[in-house]
């Protein structure tokens, strides 16, 4: 692992909701179970896990939405909580940006792309010259910064509002982005453009990103490294060559194992696929109560009953 | 041996305040019995107009304006009310992208179950429960669940019982609109691979649409490519993923992130 200091650390992260419904019972939901990562200046880090693993919620921790239950959430080497100055939290908000996964409703539909722009500009930036910084801005995110300004969000694809949300994360300077499931309301086909431009923002602009994700072959495309979640917990985290060339847990193999491969036929004659996966999700879903470094900088999660019986 | 479903030359407009759109530009294809077609493209393709037009289901401003569609002969563009309720579901059922929208919230499992079976012939309520509980332990789901309301259920388990709904009455065709773009990876091979035993237990065929390529030639025979309300291209499942002929079939292959390396071991062990 490079010795630089995270730009984000969780240390020992977990939230739980108390849910209370108008009718029946009130219960509560770990919906993380001390969460540790880091996320290294200028790299991007991948969360992988399926609908209701936490992953999310980490992201959301991230920003501010929710406040953690216990652990702490520390901003190269700060703890976000101690933040109490309004300066201090002015500074934390501009540079961590959230990019939402529905591009349709993260932008408001009465104003134009300018106005979405020009907004975070002269908040964040008041002393650049507002249309240059735009052009620079939108062709920095590979739109058209003529014609695209005067637009409603309804005129563009989904592709290009997602551009758009990355430029306003641009527009405030931001130094790490939250990109919550940012291509999967995307058509396949423009994905990988989108991802593309994650990529050039991390190695032109050194931005660090934290990349949502539930589609595994995607974050080896960006990511450096990868966390998987499961059920609130990380049960496996390493740089990407080893978590997804060499998934070691049970659940990061059945995951693997999952992702559509053209090459691979499927039958409907192996119910070995649906009972290796309900063994995996029942053993995987007890606390960890281990983590063992297999290779440097590759770790995997221990659970309380073992995975591997 | 003739084809289940013939499509001859379907052209698909939307009518709009100016010129209207047309959004199906003359398709034909066929569908052999017992045969898993895929359809796959982009967004506004028309490849659901294409699936919501085979069951009839186009509102305006929708309007077939050109071509035949034929079910074991038969023309279903002319079927009258009468015809098209007994038609639909015993025949050709639907499946569609997300079953939190398919499926009635304020009615229980087996309520929906039962509208369908009393729209079809006469049942009594206990035989119809008897079918409820067989077709949903066929999907995995225990029996008793039939009594839970769709939101006390997963979007995978919802979309199980989707499934059972649209198999319950033995039909020769489902059409199966993005059933799985909203579940992850995980559920989403246990349900195809459920659909997989299902044809080879009861035996139907199946019209597949998705924008997934990759997953699309997993588990089709044979796959359509549509863009701009064409079929580009059509071929075997093999031919698609190993030659396709058509720059853009390239191009989607090209746009997809797929994995480096294959899983070792276990997808094929499995």
């Amino acid at each position: 692992m490079p010795s630089d200091t995270p730009i984000l650390s969780l240390d020992n992260l977990s939230k739980t909701f108390a849910v209370r419904p108008v009718f029946g019972r009130a219960s509560v939901v770990d919906a993380l179970r001390n969460v540790s990562l880091d996320l290294l200046p200028g790299r991007a880090l991948a969360l992988v896990g399926e609908s209701g693993s936490g992953k999310s919620t980490v992201g959301k921790m991230i920003v501010g939405v929710h406040s953690p239950t216990s652990g702490r959430i520390l901003f190269e080497g700060q703890d976000i909580a101690a933040m109490t100055s309004k300066a201090d939290q002015m500074r934390y908000r501009q540079a961590v940006q959230m990019v939402f996964q529905d591009p349709f409703s993260a932008l408001n539909p009465a104003h134009t792309i300018r106005h979405h722009l020009l907004r975070a500009l002269a908040l964040h930036q008041p002393e650049t010259d507002p249309d240059a910084a735009l052009r620079s801005i939108l062709e920095d995110v590979e739109l058209d910064p003529v014609s695209t300004p005067d637009k409603f969000p309804h005129e563009l694809s989904g592709g290009q509002r997602q551009r758009v949300n990355f430029a306003r994360a641009l527009a405030v300077k931001a130094r790490l982005i939250v990109a919550d499931e940012p291509t999967s309301m995307l058509d396949v086909s423009i994905r990988k453009s989108v991802l593309g431009l994650m990529q050039r923002l991390k190695s032109e602009y050194g931005l660090s990103i934290l990349y949502i994700t539930h589609d595994i072959a995607t974050a080896e495309y960006l990511a450096e490294d990868t966390a998987v979640m499961f059920r609130g917990q990380v049960v496996e985290k390493g740089p990407t060559s080893q978590v997804v060339g060499n998934p070691q847990h049970g659940y990061t193999k059945l995951l693997r194992a999952a992702v559509p491969d053209p090459a691979l036929r499927l039958t409907g004659g192996d119910a070995g696929f649906a009972a290796q996966a309900k063994f995996v999700r029942e053993t995987s879903a007890h606390p960890v109560s281990a983590l063992r470094e297999i290779s440097p900088g590759h770790v995997i999660a221990e659970h309380a009953v073992p995975a591997h019986a | 041996m003739s084809a289940l479903l013939s499509v001859k030359d379907l052209r698909i407009d939307y009518l709009t305040s100016g010129e209207p759109f047309t959004a199906v530009r003359d398709i034909s294809f066929e569908i052999q019995l017992n045969e898993i077609l895929g359809l796959a493209g982009e967004s506004g393709c028309g490849k659901s107009t294409v699936a919501y037009a085979l069951m009839r289901l186009h509102k305006p401003p929708a309007l077939v304006r050109n071509g035949h569609i034929l079910f074991e002969g038969r023309d279903v563009l002319s079927f009258c009310d009468k015809e098209l309720r007994a038609w639909r579901w015993s025949e050709v059922s639907m499946v569609f992208q997300s079953a939190m929208n398919s499926l009635s919230p304020v009615m229980t499992i087996f309520r929906q179950f039962y509208d369908m079976l009393r729209a079809q012939s006469t049942v009594t309520k206990a035989q119809a429960q008897e079918r409820t509980a067989q077709m949903l332990e066929m999907v995995g789901i225990p029996a008793d669940r039939m009594h839970a309301h769709p939101h006390q259920l997963s979007g995978g388990m919802r979309q199980r019982v989707a499934l059972a709904l649209a198999l319950t009455l033995k039909p020769k065709l489902i059409i199966m609109d993005e059933p799985t773009t909203a579940l992850d990876v995980v559920v989403q091979r246990e349900i195809l691979q459920e659909v997989l035993r299902l044809k080879d237990e009861l035996g139907f065929s199946v019209l597949f649409i998705t924008h997934d390529i990759a997953l699309m030639a997993q588990i089709s025979d044979r796959i359509g490519i549509m863009r701009e309300g064409k079929i580009v291209e059509i071929g075997t499942a093999s031919q698609i993923v190993t030659a396709p002929k058509h720059d853009y079939t390239r191009s989607i292959w090209d746009a997809m992130p797929l994995l480096a390396q294959r899983p070792e071991g276990m997808a094929h062990a499995v």
